[in-house]
């Protein structure tokens, strides 16, 4: 495994920085998936290395991210685009992740979660890295989950 | 020039579109397909002179594009701009014939550094 947290927090911060033109910072607190809206973003990656990449947010900041990305109000991003920009951020972590791990392999298409209290499991694979994140107040988790007998 | 961005993330192609502008390619036809199978749809209809392509999408990828593009004898110009940037897929690319790799997240520069001698 050549992915540490500090890795997982430099790529979504470069990412945030590039794409989004706003900061991002370490933080103590995991997103509260509790009452609020939820989104989880999830890429997988399978071959000579097999798991999963995922970021979870308050469905507010996949919104300002949506908003960003089409150039419009937050508010005025439509269900599809939220979705599509949370899921085009996981796709560029998970594509710079994949890029640090064993090889060939290969990258899923995005798939995208939302709901409120709900967890998502990509199925034989378990939590090995996780960053929590804040944008602007709001938190985010960047998540990387191996599957069984992968180098940890 | 006419420019073809194909990606099946809607809000990358914008993202793809606006910095085109922002790295002074303005003035140029750009139109927009979803994966590779619009993409040949869209190139025989519109003939564009560069496709910008990602390379991991639904119905035909990028380098599937790449290869049939090659295949019928095309010469457009071609590119990736993909969030897989490892050598592996660097040379993949090179080696079925694309001028560039650009990788996501990208910067106006990388636009500029890949796409000078390539957009007239």
């Amino acid at each position: 495994m050549h992915v540490e947290e500090s890795t997982l927090f430099e790529l979504a911060e470069t990412v945030w920085t590039s794409v989004l033109g706003l900061n991002l910072a370490r933080a103590e607190a995991p997103p509260a998936n509790g009452s609020t809206r939820h989104m989880i973003g999830c890429v997988v990656i399978t071959g000579a290395w097999e798991g999963a990449v995922t970021i979870e947010c308050p469905e507010s900041m996949a919104k300002k991210a949506a908003g960003i990305m089409f150039g419009t109000e937050p508010e005025a991003a439509s269900d599809d685009e939220v979705r599509d920009a949370l899921g085009e951020l996981a796709n560029m972590i998970g594509g710079n992740v994949k890029a640090l791990l064993p090889s060939p392999s290969q990258l899923s298409l995005p798939t995208v979660a939302e709901g409120k209290e709900f967890k998502l499991t990509v199925p034989g694979t378990h939590e090995v890295r996780h960053v929590d994140c804040d944008c602007d107040g709001e938190s985010c988790r960047i998540g990387l989950a191996a599957k069984q007998g992968m180098p940890d | 020039m006419k420019i073809l961005v194909v990606d099946d993330s809607k809000a990358m192609r914008m993202i793809v579109m606006r910095t085109l502008r922002q790295a002074g390619y303005e003035g140029h036809t750009i139109t927009e397909a979803s994966n590779g199978a619009e993409a040949l749809d869209a190139i025989k209809s519109t003939t564009p002179d560069v496709v910008l392509s990602d390379w991991n999408m639904p119905e035909m990828n990028g380098l599937q594009l790449l290869q049939e593009l090659k295949k019928q004898g095309s010469a457009i110009k071609f590119g990736f701009v993909t969030s897989e940037g490892s050598a592996e897929m660097r040379q993949q690319a090179t080696e079925n014939g694309a001028l560039f790799l650009v990788s996501k997240p990208f910067t106006v520069e990388a636009f500029q550094t890949a796409l000078d001698g390539v957009i007239s």
